[in-house]
């Protein structure tokens, strides 16, 4: 029988492996640094109030849907605004050598057209981008069905395609 | 004939043929797509606090699991003295809140005998410890300076970034990405590269080993080996010795099943091959037998004794 997670180093071990992934996944819904923690700690706490329910290796898609209903919740109740001034810091890991001056570009019209994305979108593109998720496992995590996600992904490279040209007619 | 739409979704999924994205790469939308695609893939965010989330979850934790453990008292005798009651409780408490501050609040992984663990580094660099290891790293810098260290054995599987540093009490391993094994128990020191290159420095002497090379610690200083393997035999559930003290392998074997084993009458002879992790009996017959040595299984605790 598969362990539950009540166990203090496999606890541990699970907030090392799975709390980074899920401050972006909070990050892309909120684009808010201090939001996105908020958010990890409390996926987490309700991990372990739970734990004796979710085995090891339920654990990640247990934490995605907790954090991703308490963000539906947190817009519910608060009416969340998207918050333009606190943009989350985007950076681009270590650049090979051919890193040209026309990609730096590129890569702010991309960042700032990311940013404009509507929430939908961008976090499943995301997901599926940076965190390497499957349109079945970012279903899962959203709850919706994998066609749904096709299509917030082909609107979202169709919306970024045509942000970055409107960025790059300016 | 498969449609762009289709084959824009495996590529996204990781699951298209070099066909199917060359397909892409000819319609000026969907190239544009690919090419917002994988530069969006390279992305990473910062602000995570890694280690200030992590007190505020472990304080929300203590608080509960306490009430959880107090919870697990049983009386059988209703008449106990009630002020004895409060002090077992007491105890309990505090026990438990050391317990998990040590645990949660230190950066190390222990492995105990007979287990292997699994662990993710915060860049996505995984290890996997043999039994009986202990690694410490601090978190809280991994970004800038990817440093740990290692008592006993574990394999790295290092992503590509800035440096990444093994420390041991004999020497330092130091890679750019790449995926390695690191033996340091004792006086044994064993660095064997299975992908890519690391610089093995000891006592001021650096090495470089390259994938399918290996350097051993010998009295007479490091030695150079060929590696036989593509991957260390205690990830896959064996251990290969190659001229190794008969000492040195019951130990190891020990480790792996957890066991305490009785080495009174254990002559000093050279072991050369392998025992599996899956069997105590096999694997003492294997270790055993070529010196005509037989064992006694008890529930805990392994002896050996010379043939009659």
């Amino acid at each position: 029988m598969p362990q539950d997670v009540c166990s203090e180093q496999l606890f541990s071990q699970i907030y090392h492996q799975w709390g980074m992934p899920l401050f972006r996944f909070m990050s892309y819904k909120t684009q808010d640094t201090d939001q996105a923690n908020d958010f990890v700690q409390e996926a987490f706490i309700t991990l372990w109030e739970n734990c004796a329910k979710v085995s090891e290796d339920k654990a990640k898609s247990y934490l995605y849907t907790v954090a991703h209903r308490k963000f539906l919740n947190k817009v519910a109740h608060d009416k969340v605004v998207q918050n333009h001034q606190k943009q989350v810091d985007w950076h681009f890991e270590q650049q090979s050598p051919e890193f040209l001056l026309e990609e730096k570009e590129f890569d702010q019209k991309l960042k700032e057209a990311l940013n404009a994305l509507p929430q939908g979108q961008r976090t499943a593109f995301l997901m599926n981008r940076i965190d390497q998720m499957t349109y079945t496992e970012i279903a899962q995590a959203l709850d919706l069905s994998v066609k749904a996600v096709e299509k917030r992904m082909h609107l979202a490279l169709k919306t970024l395609r045509q942000n970055i040209k409107e960025l790059e007619n300016r | 004939m498969m449609n762009l739409d289709q084959n824009l979704h495996k590529y996204l999924n990781r699951q298209s043929s070099k066909d199917e994205k060359a397909a892409l790469q000819e319609d000026e939308a969907y190239a544009d797509y690919l090419k917002i695609a994988t530069r969006a893939s390279a992305l990473d965010l910062k602000g995570f606090k890694d280690t200030d989330n992590w007190h505020k979850i472990k304080a929300h934790i203590t608080k509960n699991s306490v009430q959880k453990k107090g919870r697990m008292i049983r009386l059988k005798n209703m008449r106990v003295n009630q002020s004895k009651l409060w002090r077992v409780a007491a105890i309990l408490v505090m026990v438990f809140g050391t317990y998990f501050f040590l645990t949660f609040s230190d950066t190390t992984i222990t492995t105990l005998a007979g287990k292997h663990e699994n662990w993710a580094m915060p860049d996505g660099s995984k290890i996997t410890f043999n039994a009986v290891s202990q690694a410490t790293y601090n978190r809280h810098d991994w970004d800038e300076d990817r440093r740990l260290t290692l008592k006993g054995e574990a394999y790295f599987d290092v992503v590509k970034g800035g440096s990444f540093t093994v420390e041991t009490n004999l020497g330092n391993v130091r890679v750019l990405g790449t995926e390695f094994n690191v033996l340091a128990r004792g006086e044994h020191f064993r660095v064997a590269c299975y992908e890519g290159s690391v610089e093995v420095t000891v006592q001021n002497t650096a090495t470089i080993i390259k994938a399918g090379q290996g350097l051993v610690l010998k009295s007479s200083g490091l030695e150079m080996m060929v590696l036989e393997d593509t991957a260390p035999g205690w990830l896959r559930g064996e251990s290969s010795f190659d001229q190794e003290p008969l000492a040195d392998v019951l130990e190891e074997l020990s480790r792996q099943y957890g066991l305490s084993i009785d080495q009174n009458q254990i002559p000093e002879e050279q072991f050369t091959g392998s025992f599996s992790h899956d069997n105590l009996r096999h694997a003492l017959t294997a270790v055993c037998a070529p010196f005509n040595l037989k064992f006694t299984i008890t529930e805990k605790q392994v002896t050996i004794h010379a043939a009659e």
